[in-house]
């Protein structure tokens, strides 16, 4: 259309009487009079007129223009300082120059003492013991019964309400079977025998002219006629008083029943009325006791027994270690006893060494059966003290182990021997500690492998560098308290890996016998150990980018441990000044950006192929380090570029790819300390053409930056205020169209 | 890249309100008849039949030789600006060319420093009728402006080339709106009551006025630095809040009279919209936006995410627009049948609805060389069109007549003036 006729035209040309015929028509953009033609009537001089004034009335329709303008936008200064490059991990600061050191640190392994290394192995003691003394102290007394004179002297029946003279005489009493409901039999090892005799006489009975001995009583095993005793009194014994005897009884044997036979003289020759009632209330009568007898065999009802007996186990280690006190982490005790004798009853065993928290000793009871075999359950001695109790402080060499038997009484007649055995053992298992507290013999801890948590990052540097010089510090902090502690051995390799992963360079160091100063646990003692040497420089200079280590640390003597906080661990670190040379040209090969559709948004890439023109990119650099080189951008659409290197920039495609090259020249550096001494400042202007910007519409864009570092004349030493900074404009000429 | 895309967004976006928010336009001088617009609207002291809707009621009263009008349409539009002409526009504006950097420069030596301006303006008065003493009439009237600060446009076609300058976009201005009126006049002659004086008649003039579309831009603000040593990165923040509306009642009244002091000579006193105002109430909104980019530069600070675009739309309750109110005081001197001299002053009194309160003082003549071609002229100077030459022709065929006219502003020829009018009537009388 491009234009808007006005009305008036239109109205012009249908109110005149004529329409004119010169109106030119033929443009379309504007109905414009031809002002050559003649008029043909008068009045038309009116709408000419009018016409020429109005010829302006009509208005193109409005198209906006298109125009390139320029976008400036800034490139905000970026400032690569030195110290933020390096691997931040790396580096430190040194002295009043700030000077960049490299140091490269990190962690030993951790060594600690193994629950095994302090452990005592399984014990295992057995002994068997005989009952030796049976004991027989409550057998039940004996009675005689009441033994009346009308059945010791029959013939005095006759006398009966007669006066009689007895002469001097004597009476046998007996044989009196006494038996007892306690035993059958035993051989007394050692006991006495009391018996108690009252005179119910109305007489003195005591020695006379026939028998001079006095009173006489006569025991005997009834089945075979042993004597077993025999006691007498040579004293008279007034009617109405009773006397004691005793005898002390050696193996022999008593059985049961007994026989008594008693010999009563008269003491002296006497008269009295004989009356019934007489005969029957005057007699004797006699209590036997068998007291406190030790007993090496019997047949009887036994009473409670108890034994006891003490056993010993050695604590010795075969490595040579040697207790004087310990906290036991975990550990057992079982225990078994055989029994070879015909009682049951309780096994009680205490072992002093091992103590509970609460001071008291680790006890163990065990109930046996007769003639039977009985083992208890495992007795955990976890967390137990284990100390000499009456030495504290002192070795261990030994444990003891109190044994005390408890018999039941038994139901029956059992027949039991002085001689009869049991048997006790006592298993511990090994023991582990808490703490040990004692003499460690001579044995070693391995330092476990360690390795360099993080890949050390050398900002890309590869090739030709060598540090001027380099040490190794090892702080080692202690928490065992070992007399004499020692790094044994430490090794530490260093391998260079290339970016694809490959050892290019490797270098060790050897470090041995180096003393440890004890410490105990939470509160390490730190020990330093310094080497500056040219093995350490040299091992740097291959650029180590992994670092691994393991090695032994030896100990021997007295020692207080703990297994779980005694421990010792430290740090490595590798310190050098960062003053180094480049004897090769050093590539840095940035990570390669892959600009795909999701990162080139279409407003972008649909302006990068028809508005945006041209650019331009004026870089100001200012180098304040002591390196020279070169950043090159590479960007390309070339895919076939990933497959190898893609910065190889020996073949450039100009049609899918191209590359801005920016120079870095060397700041003013001292030839003496190899420091930079001012900044140098540089612009680089770089132009993209239209078609190198139109490659940024076809995604995906590969863009990389390559950093070279030129060799440097000598060394040249990095300082923290070492920086470069980037700085400048970026101008667009943009097409603007609707 | 949102700093590129939303920018112009944000740029068309405020640019369309300024100019199209309101939709149609209004006049900006009183009346819309194409004979008063020939005469550079000088004539309201001098109308005859409908020509004084719009104008003064009281002219009603005043002798005409019809006692019946009938209007078949009437209308006037006008396209104003500036800062460029008509050649400037074509070949700028509507080659669909490039421009060159004497175009970008030709475009931006025309800018004055206070930004460009435009006004538009239409008036159509459809279907009206005039007996003597009365006339009612419905009007569909429209009016724009708007206002871009010049540094606007500036920025877009020399780029932001001037480091550490502080590019203005705020002060962008734009009012629009459209209505349809019914207006209802009656005059009352005064003969024999004419008092001190003098007064042949009075009139008065009741409106409605169905609001149609209503947008201005209420508070704008904007500043774009661009970066320099001191401060490397761009920045850019603004902000912009307008309303808009669709639709509105109201009700306006314009009271005149008229003077005759000696015979051919008439003086006419106007206020226009004595009162009156327009409710609107359909669908009320408001527009905001903003658009935030700080520290903005290469190579990282480039995200969408230092970009900060909101725009928003929200509906508001009604507001009140006062009609503008105008006085206007016009003379008339008619020393043949062939021939009239017009002049006429007016003053906006308030700001509303775009109206401008810059005085006009208007003068214009008619020639009757034939009584069936009468040549029309006048010049207008001041109000918000400025300086205009008004030139303008009829066709007087007794019962129907045509009327024609041509105004250019701020220039003498069409080719080199910054706008235009065009009117045009026609209307039966018996």
């Amino acid at each position: 259309m491009g234009q808007i006729h006005l009305f008036i035209v239109t109205g012009i040309t249908l109110f005149l009487p004529h329409p004119p015929s010169y109106w030119d028509m033929t443009d379309n953009r504007s109905a414009r009079c031809s002002p050559n033609r003649p008029s043909r009537r008068h009045n038309y001089r009116y709408a000419l007129l009018f016409f020429v004034l109005t010829a302006g009335c009509s208005l193109n329709e409005p198209q906006l223009p298109t125009w390139v303008t320029e976008v400036k936008v800034p490139l905000e200064a970026q400032t690569f300082v030195m110290q933020e490059q390096l691997d931040s991990s790396l580096v430190a600061v040194l002295g009043e120059d700030s000077l960049l050191a490299l140091d490269i640190s990190g962690e030993l392994g951790q060594v600690q003492l193994e629950e095994s290394q302090l452990a005592f192995p399984p014990k295992e003691s057995s002994r068997t013991f005989t009952l030796d003394t049976l004991r027989l102290d409550s057998l039940e007394t004996l009675q005689t019964g009441f033994l009346s004179l009308r059945s010791i002297a029959p013939q005095l029946s006759a006398w009966i309400n007669q006066t009689v003279q007895l002469p001097e005489t004597t009476f046998v009493v007996g044989p009196v079977v006494l038996t007892s409901n306690d035993f059958r039999a035993i051989l007394v090892k050692d006991g006495q025998i009391r018996l108690s005799l009252l005179n119910a006489f109305p007489f003195t009975v005591g020695p006379n002219t026939s028998t001079p001995e006095g009173l006489q009583i006569a025991l005997y095993n009834d089945s075979t006629g042993e004597l077993v005793s025999r006691l007498s009194i040579a004293q008279p014994i007034p009617p109405g008083t009773e006397v004691v005897l005793t005898d002390q009884v050696q193996q022999r044997w008593v059985r049961s029943p007994l026989r008594v036979i008693a010999t009563l003289p008269l003491a002296q020759p006497v008269s009295f009325l004989v009356t019934d009632s007489l005969l029957d209330a005057a007699g004797t009568q006699a209590t036997l006791e068998l007291q406190h007898l030790l007993a090496t065999e019997a047949v009887a009802r036994f009473h409670q027994q108890r034994f006891r007996r003490l056993l010993r186990f050695s604590l010795q280690d075969e490595r040579g270690n040697r207790l004087r006190q310990g906290q036991i982490t975990r550990g057992t005790v079982r225990l078994t006893f055989s029994n070879a004798f015909p009682l049951s009853g309780l096994f009680q065993v205490q072992l002093p060494e091992f103590q509970h928290p609460d001071g008291t000793a680790l006890k163990v009871n065990l109930h046996f059966l007769a003639n039977q075999t009985t083992t208890s359950p495992p007795v955990p001695t976890n967390d137990l003290l284990i100390a000499n109790p009456q030495a504290p402080g002192t070795f261990l060499d030994s444990v003891r182990v109190k044994i005390e038997l408890v018999t039941q009484a038994s139901a029956g007649f059992v027949h039991v021997r002085a001689s009869d055995q049991f048997q006790v053992q006592v298993h511990i298992d090994s023991i582990y500690f808490h703490s040990f507290y004692g003499y460690l013999a001579a044995d070693s801890m391995p330092i476990p492998t360690f390795r360099r948590q993080a890949p050390v990052d050398y900002s890309g540097l590869e090739n030709g560098v060598r540090f001027a010089g380099a040490e190794l510090l090892l702080e080692i902090f202690n928490e065992v308290n070992i007399n004499d502690l020692r790094v044994k051995r430490l090794t530490l390799t260093g391998r260079h890996r290339n970016n694809s992963g490959q050892v290019t360079a490797s270098a060790q160091i050897h470090l041995a016998d180096q003393p440890i100063s004890p410490g105990d646990p939470g509160n390490p003692v730190l020990t330093r150990i310094q080497f500056p040497s040219k093995q350490v420089t040299d091992f740097l200079n291959i650029l180590p980018t992994e670092i691994v280590g393991e090695g032994t640390i030896s100990y021997q003597g007295e020692a207080s441990v703990q297994v779980q906080a005694s421990q010792v661990h430290g740090t490595y670190t590798f310190s050098t000044p960062v003053q180094v040379s480049l004897d090769q040209e050093n590539r840095i090969e940035g990570d390669i950006e892959i600009l795909d559709e999701s990162r080139i948004a279409s407003d972008l890439r649909d302006a990068a192929r028809d508005d945006i023109r041209g650019a331009q990119l004026a870089l100001d650099i200012e180098n304040h380090t002591p390196f020279s080189g070169t950043i090159t951008m590479l960007v390309s659409t070339n895919p076939a570029r990933l497959q190898g290197d893609f910065y190889d920039l020996t073949y450039l495609d100009s049609t899918s790819e191209f590359l801005e090259v920016f120079q870095i020249p060397q700041a003013t550096v001292d030839p003496a300390t190899g420091m930079v001494l001012s900044a140098v400042q540089s612009e680089s202007r770089v132009g993209l053409s239209r078609s190198q910007i139109q490659l940024f519409s076809k995604p995906p864009v590969y863009v990389g930056f390559l950093v070279t570092i030129h060799p440097t004349n000598g060394f040249v030493t990095l300082r923290t205020s070492d920086f470069l900074q980037l700085s400048g404009t970026a101008m667009f000429q943009v097409r603007v169209s609707q | 890249m949102v700093f590129f895309r939303e920018f112009p967004c944000f740029a068309t976006w405020m640019v369309w309100v300024s100019l199209c928010c309101g939709g149609v336009h209004l006049f900006a001088q009183l009346g819309n008849d194409a004979r008063r617009a020939g005469m550079g609207f000088s004539n309201a002291a001098h109308t005859e039949g409908l020509e004084q809707v719009g104008l003064n009621p009281a002219m009603l009263a005043m002798p005409y030789r019809y006692n019946l009008e009938i209007n078949l349409v009437s209308g006037i539009a006008t396209f104003k600006n500036n800062a460029f002409n008509k050649d400037q526009y074509d070949r700028l504006f509507a080659s669909g060319d490039s421009l060159s950097e004497l175009g970008k420069e030709e475009i931006l030596q025309a800018v004055p420093a206070g930004g460009l301006r435009g006004n538009a303006l239409a008036q159509i008065n459809t279907l009206a009728f005039y007996t003597r003493y009365f006339s009612l009439s419905l009007l569909f009237m429209g009016r724009g402006r708007f206002t871009l600060p010049r540094d606007f446009i500036e920025l877009p076609l020399r780029g932001n080339t001037k480091e550490g300058r502080i590019y203005q976009l705020g002060q962008v201005d734009g009012i629009g709106w459209a209505a349809a009126a019914l207006a209802f006049s009656i005059a009352l002659p005064l003969e024999g009551h004419e008092g001190a004086l003098g007064f042949r008649a009075i009139g008065i003039t009741a409106k409605y006025i169905s609001g149609l579309r209503y947008g201005e831009i209420l508070e704008s603000d904007g500043r774009f630095q661009n970066f320099d040593a001191t401060r490397p990165s761009l920045q850019l923040d603004a902000h912009y809040r307008a309303r808009t509306a669709e639709g509105g009642r109201g009700l306006g009244l314009d009271v005149g009279a008229v003077l005759q002091p000696t015979p051919g000579t008439q003086v006419g006193l106007t206020l226009v919209n004595l009162t009156g105002s327009i409710r609107w109430d359909t669908r009320t909104k408001m527009h905001v936006a903003d658009l935030q980019a700080n520290d903005f530069s290469l190579p990282s600070n480039v995200s969408d995410s230092q970009v900060s675009y909101d725009d928003s739309t929200y509906a508001t309750g009604h507001f009140t627009t006062h009609l503008p109110a105008v006085l206007d005081v016009a003379a008339s001197w008619q020393p043949s049948s062939h021939l009239l001299l017009t002049a006429e002053w007016e003053q906006g009194l308030n700001r509303s609805m775009g109206a401008s309160t810059k005085p006009r003082l208007a003068i214009g003549g008619e020639l009757k060389p034939l009584p069936l071609l009468p040549l029309r002229a006048g010049l207008s100077l001041g109000g918000a069109q400025g300086r205009a030459i008004a030139l303008g022709a009829g066709l007087d065929l007794t019962f129907w007549k045509l009327d024609l006219a041509y105004l250019v502003h701020d220039g003498l020829l069409p080719g080199n003036s910054k706008g235009f009018s065009l009117a045009a009537t026609t209307r039966f009388r018996f």
